[in-house]
Parts: C-alpha cells; structure tokens; sequence
C-alpha cells in the first residue's frame, strides 16, 4: 500500500522541521490512526490489567468451571474455574511485553549485522550467508527446535523468536544501507578521512532507522502470532502462565461447548496484530515513500 | 546464466552445512531420550541402555555428528529410531501430502490475492479499494491455527458440509481428495492471499505512473489492456517472488495445518519426530527444508529473468 | 502331577465392567465392512515383544495370540493353550497347545514356534519376567503338542506373566522369532501371529490396516472377556493415527471414524446427549500419581512428604483434572476397587486437607521456602491437571512450588536424574490380573524416586513367599499403611478413560483394554 504523495516529496515547507511534517502527514492517515487506536487501546488494557482483572489470573474456582460468559465472570471462566477476563487482559499484557522485547532483541541482533554487512564488503558474504542458513529454516521449526533445547519460559519464547527475527532484520539494514553509503556526504565524510566506525554511527546509521522502525512494528505483530503459535503447539509459555496462545490451546478441546475460551483471546490476539500492521503500513508509507521491501511470513 | 545457476548452487553447500549442524546440535542438546519413549514407560534400564549402545546414542555427540554427516555425504540420511525405517523412506512416504496441500494452497492464494491486488490497484482508493485491502489486513492479522479450528467448527462439525480431517491422495479420485483438502488449503492459502494481494497492489502502483504505462494510455489504448498488457507483467515479478517465499516456507511450515487437518505430511512428521526425539528424522526434515529453501530461491532469481528480458545474470 | 489353578487374581467382578452391554441383548451380528478406529498416537512398533507401550499392545494383539489370557472376571483362561499342569513341586510346568491353530501363511503352530517364541520374549519383557526370569532353566518341546517351562524356583506368577496384555507374549513363527533375535521386528512379512487379524499395510504415522484372517481357529464356545471365541466380523480393521482430541471426536461424529479412544471426560455430557455417538467409559482405568525424589534434596525428610499429602484436597484436584463424577472416583487405596486387593486400611492421611498439620510438619523439617520442582507435562491430562491444582492448594499451604512443564519425553528422561526435581507426575494403569508386588512400580526401590526403607524391603520380601492368599491380603494391607505414612508418592484418585463410538458399531465392552474382534458394524 503506497501512495504517491505530492507534499510529501517535494521541497520541505520553509520553517517546520521535515520530521513534524512527517508525523503530521502521518496522522492525517485514517489507517494509522484506526491502528494506532486500537494498538493504544491493548496497550492501556495491557499495562493496566493488575488494576482491570477482577481476579488473580491463576486464581482457581473448580466448583465454577466452564461457567458461560455471565454477571460474575464476564468472559466466562475455564477448564479449571479460572476468570477468562483475567486471564485475557493478562495475556494481552504478556504478548505486548514478548512482542516489545523480539523487538529489540532482533535489531540488537540484526541491526549491527545489516550494518557490517552492508558497510564492509568485507564481511557482507559471511554474515549474510549464516543469515541465510537461519531463513533457510522454516521460521516454525527453527523456533520449537530452539524451544525444545531451550525448555518453556517466557524469556526463552523471546530469545527464539529474535533469533528467527533477527536475520529479517539484518536484511533490510544491509539493504537500506547499501543505499546510504552511496550518498554524497557518505562518500564525502570518508573522502574526508573520517574512520569507518564514526561514518557507520554518525551517518549511515541516522539514515537506516525508518525502515528499522517500520520492520519493528511488524516483527512485533509476528512476535505476538509467534508466541500465540509457539504456546498452541506446547512449545512456547509455559501452559499455567496466562498468555493468549495458552488459553487458547487451553481452551482448544472446550471448542464444542464452551467456545468462549477460544473466541476471546482469539479476537484478542487479531485486534493486537491487526493494530500492529495497520500502524506500521501506515507509517511506512509515510516515513519513506521509495522504500519497497517484502513482508513474507 | 548457467555459471549463475552452477555458482549459486555451490553457495548452497555451506548454508545447507551449516543448517544442518545447527540443528544436530539443537536437538541433541534437547533432554529426552528416544529409546525411553520406544521401549514404553515400564521399560528397564538395562534394556535402555542395550538398545542406547545399539543405536549408537552412547557416543560423545561431536562423534555422532562426524558418523552422521559422512553418511548424509553418499546421501543416506540414516534410520529412524522410532520406526526403524530409513529416513529417506519416511520423508518420501510424507513429501506429496504436503507438496500437494502446499500447491492447492498456493492455487488458492493467488486466485484470490492476485486478482484482489490487481482490482484494488486499478480501483485505487475506491470503496472495493478499501474493502480488499481491509480484508488483506484482517488476513494477516488472523492466527492461522485459530482460523482453521473454527472454520473446522462451522463447515465439519456444524454443518457438515466436509470431512473433519484426514487425506486422501489425488489418485484416491480429485473430488474425494478435493473434499479433504479443501478447508486447510483455504486456511493457509488465505493467510498468504492477504500478502499476495498487497504485494501485487504495491507493484502494480508503482508502474501507473511509469513513461511507457503513460504513452500507452495517451496512444489510446484501452484501460483493460494496458492493465493487463503493461501494468501486470510488471507485477508479475513480485508475484513469482512472493509464491516462491510462501511455497518455501510452507514445506516446513505446515506444520499447523497438518496438525489440526491430521494430514500425513512433513510438518506432522516433523512435530511428532520432535516429540518422540527421532534425531535422525528431524536432521533428515530440515536439511531437505532448508535445500528445497535455497534451490526455491535459485528458482526464483532464474525466474526473474525469463519474466524480465531486462535482467541478465 | 496335578492341575493347578493358581488364585492368583481372584474376583475382579464389578457389573459395570462385567457384562458388555453389547453381548447382553445381542443383536445378530453382522460380517463385512470395514471398522475405522482412530488412536491418539503412533504405537512405537507393531512387534508385540518389544515394547511395553499401550498402543502396541491394542494394535497387535489382534494379530498376536498369547498361551493364556484373562476371561470376564480377570481369572486366567487359556488361548492358544489347551491348559497346563504343575510339576516338581512348583517348578516344571507342562503347557498343552491346540490343535489346528494356523498362522496367516497357513502353516500349523507348533510346540517348536512356541518355544522360539517364548526365548525371545522372555528375554525382551520387562514386567513380571525380571521376578523369574534368573529362575529359567529350560523352555523346551515335549512332542509338537506340548512346551515345558523349567524352573529352579517356584514361581507364582509365571503363569499369570504369559497372560499379561501389555508387551504380550504373542506367538511368532519360529522362523521369525530366531531370525529377529531381541531386535525389533519392522518388516511386515514377518510380523504373522494366529489371530483373527493379519497386518495388510502399515504406513507410519497414518494408517495400521489389518484384514480378516479366514483360516483362522477360533475357540469354541462364547466370547468371555479377553478370551473365549474371538470372531472377526469385520473384513478390514484400520487404525488412524489421529493426535487431536477433538478431531477424534469430530470424526466420530461425522462418521469418519468408527471408534475413538482417549476422549477428553468433559466432552462427555455434550457426547451423551448426541443421537450420532456412543459413549464408553472404559472402568477400572488407572490412577494419576505423584513421585516424590527420596533419594536426594528436600523430600528425603518423611515429614515433607507427610505435610506435602497434609496439604492436599482430593476431591477438588479429582474433579478439576476429570470434570464429570462419572469419570473419576476419590480413593487412597492403591489397587482398584475391582480388584480383590483393594483395602480401606491405613487411608488417614489421604484426602485430609490440613493445613495446620502441614505447616506444623513444614515447620519441624525445617523447611524455610525452598523451591520444589515439580516435573510434568501436558501431554496428558492426568499429569497436569492434577499437578496444577495441587500446587495452588500447597501454595496455600506455605510450600514454594516451581511447576515445570516440559514434554513427556523430557519428563521421563529427567526422572531418571536425582538432581533435577523433587516430584514428578505419573499415572498407574489398570492391568488385569496384577497383583502386588508386580505392581504398582513405586513399590520398586530401582524406579525413579528410589523407595528404599527397610521395613517396605522386609514386607514385600514376605509377600513374596508368602503362599497363603488371606495371609498375603494382610501384609498387603500393611504396605498400604506403610505407604500412606512413608509417602513414597501419592495417589490422588483413580480415573476412567472415555471413549465414543458410532451407535452402528456393535459388541463393544468397556474393558480397559481395546480389542475389536467380536465387533461388528450394524448396516
């Protein structure tokens, strides 16, 4: 989704600093702002979900399992008498906080990587082909493989899905590097002297960080639907610890007659990501208008 | 393009290397033993470990790792623990569910993304515009797994239009086989349609505006033919680039969908080879995932020219 | 010499396990078609002697026929046998074979496959045998009629040993029995038994298919429990690997499958009511446990173990692992109320559920919040359900529970390892016909957890020798004491599995053990 905006490439308006243009074009964006909403929305129920649960979220009431949506439990409760509404804004709070720290565990990965490899010719060929053998594991097998020897925690969900994340990462760096280090003050600044460290700090780097944002946003959104995936195929959280993807795979076998243990961490799951893409599309179109670059899963 | 083909052929031998160390070392570092799960639970510790020695699983891993590689050199991947079969076997009998599911599901993807892409980006910002792309979103947006269960739910259980689960070979007959497999080539043909369609929409705008695309229009031809004539094969590189990705990733990541529609495929194999720790067939899986990955790849790239006069390698 | 029926299982009647409902009215039974039954996971090999997992067992025993086996009451009656005598002061026994019984290539069994066929066995089982398998002197052909087992010792439970359903002592041809040695037999060719059901086609990870065998010798007279005259009605009997619960029970319901096992219990009232199933409780079933580490850390001190059961509800960890009433029962004892071993005595501290009690015991341990890593998996229900609840319940009680949950794979492999963990989850299977001391495990100083006392030792080293079957019932009831003041581990209840059929599928029983001969599908 790209749009040609006029204003947008043409000469910056005397007076206002190109990067409140920027975020103003962006939130004129009805897109970004429906995603940024409702991405706003998870995050406040996220952050202040001790406060919204009226229950502990491992709280137990066997004499009140599978109890439909109703006064008392709004979500409904589940196999073991647990309030589904706890349990969800718990999750939400759980699968913001995966997929914030894939985040920066993938760019502190990927990103010095993407840098080398793009700056130094050098060393584009070896990084970029241990990059390669990481796509070319299947993202789901790389990460249960990594679970598995890792065992089920939290902390290890984040470190395998930033290791499946962190060669996209890379790849786009390099890419929007090796762009940048054709430009005039690039080739200036090292015509100049200047060593190659403070070039790659000073300069390239400054340049790359819009595309590493926007790639930000969606290795969140994959984060959140890895982690729901990883914790469906046992492999992920472990199973007491509320996260979305465990009440799902809970809830899985209840599908029949009490759907609701699905259902809701369902939608949960899909208003965060969808948040999430709607959020980052919009401000890649925004950010950098020529940047072309592949969203496979 | 030969020398091309031949170089980036020989590229692969280190990547495909160093995959498959990755993952012996993984799953060997995974708690768990095979011949525990094998011998059932009741099972001695003498007859454990009889068979541990048999097996070869007694030795220090790096010993295992050189045993196993100088095999997989003269192309004998091993035997599996759990079945007592080789390992190519086991891959064989499970590759053609998956190639097939996984080209059903590209057939969907594309019949419903490139079309999608294409009419959103002539109707651009139209209300179809935005209905397309709202759908695209929700698309990508939909945990797969979760999608399958309650399309499961509603066209199985409910209303029993189609079979729970289960496979049924083409040779089985087209339509029997077509009645299994309709529901999980949907489900993962439509995560990818979503892509598809944006992709698609995304090439295509950005050649409305090119000179030749603007000539054409001012010699007067009509707007249909210029989309299909001009505009399309343009897009149809992002296309090949896209189907390629997703068929990659499918053949390993088939995993949800094999799981819930119990097809015999290579991602259930895969998950329960996991499960009962059959090194050999989770080594023999991935090394074959991450070769088809890289030759996909290649096939791509050479793809790319033929489409394109333009690229020469 | 002189017949000899050993008591060795006495009564195990209950009228729920009794009478399959299905024989009682008996409908006319009808032959063809083909019965689809989807199990919940792969069995590890279809060689019957070579593995002690369950779904082996149901699989190839359709294929595999044993010497003895265990009719309606869970009493001994022959199979393949024709009966047996006891000589030499309890340690030759003479086993008659029938006549005219065939294998699938049409050759007649005789004593020499029977011999090649118990060596291997004896040398690949792991219950029951290692009690005599040191007392083996010889297994030999008396005529092609006849095999004698030599003993140096008096066995009680050989007999019963060769009936046991789990890693069964299936008869092979002699050809295949010699040439496989103890190594596992994949290749269909030879995997060829007496059965009513010959394999046909094996694909790993889809589909066991078996054919009626039509030479097949059938005893005379009527079905009685595992024995008795097995008929095979259907022509062809497929099991579909099918890992999913609700897939199983969906296919079921659309008419995919025939018959599914392992069924989760709180699908049952939805399952009950549904003109298009049948369900089964299949009772007596087993028993989920927990094992305490007694060989190092924490729970080496008894009184830990004592405040550890002091701390738990039964009741709410049964019916919030198992849901519906009918699927589980609260009781200490450690055998089945089937069985004639099933005793009230010494249960005081089960089910007890105090907290002052248990922080009193905490408190003289020393225990000062150390973490208790508590090992199970959710690969079944009966593991981590109870292991869930249960640490909220000893959370409350002051204890600092670490529940890990790892997969089942890694459960067993770290059980073995004294370093890793205070309490792991398992569950005891209902098996016909086993007494104590073959069972349960836990009384076993060599299995994970590693109960050794002394005055256990001296019990079960008694009700070993001990021949008189009262006197015996009241050692045992001493372990029983024994157990629920040494804690060794705890049995939280015992449980049934569900299964759902197709109401067109006929003569089904509820018996623990699966079997699909006499079965026959309505049109």
């Amino acid at each position: 989704m790209r749009r040609r905006h006029p204003a947008g490439d043409a000469q910056p308006a005397r007076g206002i600093p190109p990067w409140v243009k920027r975020w103003r074009v962006l939130l004129r964006r009805p897109v970004v702002i429906a995603g940024g909403g409702l991405f706003l929305l998870l995050v406040l129920l996220g952050t202040l979900a001790p406060y919204l649960a009226p229950v502990g979220p491992q709280t137990m009431q066997i004499i009140d399992r599978l109890t439909p949506p109703s006064g008392r439990y709004l979500l409904g409760t589940d196999d073991f008498g647990r309030d589904l509404l706890s349990r969800v804004l718990h999750g939400i709070r759980l699968s913001l906080t995966i997929g914030a720290t894939v985040v920066l565990f993938s760019t502190a990965i990927g990103l010095p990587i993407g840098l080398l490899a793009g700056y130094l010719p050098g060393l584009d060929n070896l990084l970029m082909r241990l990059m390669d053998a990481l796509m070319a594991f299947p993202a789901v097998i790389l990460a249960i493989a990594l679970m598995a020897a890792l065992g089920p925690s939290a902390v290890n969900v984040t470190v395998a899905l930033g290791i499946v994340y962190a060669p996209r990462m890379a790849r786009i760096v390099r890419g929007s590097v090796l762009v940048v280090r054709q430009f005039e003050y690039v080739t200036a600044a090292r015509a100049l002297g200047m060593r190659d460290g403070p070039i790659m700090l000073r300069h390239v780097l400054p340049n790359c960080l819009s595309p590493v944002i926007v790639q930000g946003t969606f290795i969140f959104a994959y984060a959140v639907l890895g982690e729901a995936l990883l914790s469906f195929l046992g492999a992920g959280v472990p199973p007491h610890v509320p996260s979305l993807g465990n009440i799902l795979a809970g809830g899985r076998v209840y599908m029949g007659q009490a759907p609701w243990i699905t259902i809701f961490p369902g939608v949960a799951i899909m208003m965060l990501v969808l948040g999430l893409n709607l959020f980052g599309d919009g401000l890649r179109d925004a950010l950098d208008p020529r940047l072309v670059q592949s969203r496979s899963g | 393009m030969l020398a091309y083909v031949a170089r980036r052929l020989v590229a692969m031998v280190p990547i495909v290397i160093l995959v498959g160390t990755i993952v012996f070392l993984l799953i060997h570092l995974t708690p768990g033993d095979p011949v525990v799960i094998m011998l059932g639970p009741d099972a001695s510790e003498e007859a454990v470990t009889r068979l541990r020695t048999e097996l070869g699983l007694d030795a220090p891993v790096y010993r295992q790792w050189t045993r196993w590689f100088q095999r997989v050199l003269v192309g004998d991947l091993g035997t599996s623990i759990f079945f007592g079969v080789p390992v190519t076997e086991t891959i064989r009998r499970h590759l053609p569910p998956t190639i097939y599911l996984s080209a059903l599901a590209i057939l969907v993807a594309v019949g419903i993304g490139v079309p999608a892409g294409i009419i959103s980006a002539v109707r651009r910002g139209s209300a179809l515009d935005q209905a397309v792309t709202m759908t695209a979103f929700l698309g990508v947006s939909i945990p797969e797994f979760w999608l399958a269960l309650n399309l499961v739910l509603l066209f199985a259980v409910n209303l029993q239009l189609l079979p729970v689960a289960g496979y049924a070979p083409p040779t089985a007959g087209l339509a029997v086989s077509l009645r299994y497999l309709v529901l999980p080539a949907f489900t993962m043909g439509f995560v990818q349609s979503a892509l598809i369609a944006r992709m698609t929409r995304a090439a295509m705008l950005e050649v409305v505006v090119a000179d030749y695309v603007r000539t054409a229009r001012a010699k007067g031809l009509p707007s249909p033919r210029v989309t299909m004539r001009h505009i399309f094969p343009n897009a149809l590189i992002t296309v090949i680039t896209v189907i390629g990705i997703i068929f990659s990733v499918m053949m390993g990541g088939n995993v949800i969908a094999e799981t819930i529609f119990t097809i015999p495929g290579l991602g259930q194999l895969l998950m329960s080879s996991v499960l009962r720790r059959d090194y050999p067939v989770i080594q023999g899986i991935v090394l074959l995932v991450a070769a088809a990955y890289v030759v996909i790849n290649l096939l791509v790239d050479v793809a790319y020219a033929l489409v394109d006069p333009r690229i020469r390698y | 010499m002189e017949r000899v029926r050993i008591p060795l299982a006495a009564v195990l009647i209950s009228l729920l396990v009794g009478v399959p409902a299905g024989w009682a009215q008996a409908p006319v039974p009808v032959r063809g078609g083909t019965l689809t039954v989807a199990l919940s996971a792969d069995p590890p090999a279809l060689d019957i002697h070579s593995t002690t997992a369950y779904l082996t067992e149901i699989v190839s025993w359709h294929v595999f026929e044993p010497l003895f086996t265990y009719d309606r009451n869970y009493q001994i009656t022959p199979m393949l046998a024709e009966g047996y005598s006891v000589g030499a002061g309890g340690r030759e026994f003479t086993i008659t074979l029938r006549a005219g019984v065939r294998f699938h290539n049409g050759r007649e069994m005789t004593s020499a496959d029977v011999v090649a066929s118990l060596q291997r066995w004896v040398k690949m089982a792991t219950v029951a045998v290692p009690f005599f398998r040191d007392d083996i002197e010889a297994i030999e052909a008396r005529g092609p009629r006849a095999v004698v087992i030599r003993l140096r010792q008096p066995s009680g439970v050989l007999i019963a040993a060769l009936a046991q359903p789990i890693q069964l002592a299936g008869v092979y041809t002699q050809q295949a029995a010699d040439a496989a040695g103890t190594q596992r037999i994949t290749d269909m060719a030879q995997l060829i038994g007496t059965g009513p059901f010959r394999f046909t086609r094996w694909t790993p990870g889809q589909v066991i298919e078996l054919e009626r065998f039509d030479g097949y010798a059938a005893r005379s007279g009527s079905p009685d429990g595992y024995g008795g005259q097995k008929v095979a009605y259907v022509d062809r009997l497929r099991f579909v690997i099918v890992p999913d619960v609700q897939t199983r029970i969906n296919g079921v319901l659309t008419g995919q499958y025939d018959y599914a096992e392992s069924i989760t219990p709180d699908a049952y009232g939805a399952l009950r009511v549904d003109a298009r199933a049948r369900t089964l409780i299949l009772r007596p079933y087993g028993q989920p446990m927990a094992v305490f580490n007694k060989r190092r850390g924490l729970f080496t001190d008894r009184r830990l173990r004592q405040a550890f059961v002091a701390s738990l509800d039964m009741g709410q960890i049964m019916a919030g692992t198992f849901g519906n009433p009918l699927m589980f029962r609260v009781d200490g004892s450690l055998m089945f109320r089937e069985s004639p071993w099933h005793s009230r005595e010494g249960l005081e501290p089960y089910n007890r559920r105090d907290l002052g009690l248990a922080r009193r015991l905490m408190a003289e341990a020393g225990y000062r919040g150390q973490p208790v890593r508590w090992i199970t998996s959710t690969a079944f229900d009966w593991a981590y359900k109870p292991a869930l609840i249960a640490s909220q319940q000893l959370q409350e009680a002051g204890f600092n529970m670490d529940l890990q949950v790892l997969d089942w794979a890694t459960v067993l492999s770290r059980r073995a390892n004294p370093d890793l963990y205070e309490v792991f989850s398992t569950s005891f299977i209902f098996s016909p016909g086993v007494e104590p001391p073959i069972q349960p495990v836990i009384l076993s100083g060599t299995w994970p957890g590693w109960w050794t006392t002394e005055e256990k030792d001296r019990l079960i080293g008694r009700l070993i020798r001990e021949p008189n079957l009262e006197a015996r019932k009241r050692i045992w009831t001493d372990v029983q004491r024994l157990y629920w003041e040494d804690v060794p581990g705890i049995k939280f209840g015992d449980f049934f599995n569900l299964a759902v059929a197709r109401p067109q599928v006929q003569g089904l029983t509820t018996r623990p053990d699966l079997f699909f001969w006499n079965v026959w599908v309505q049109r």
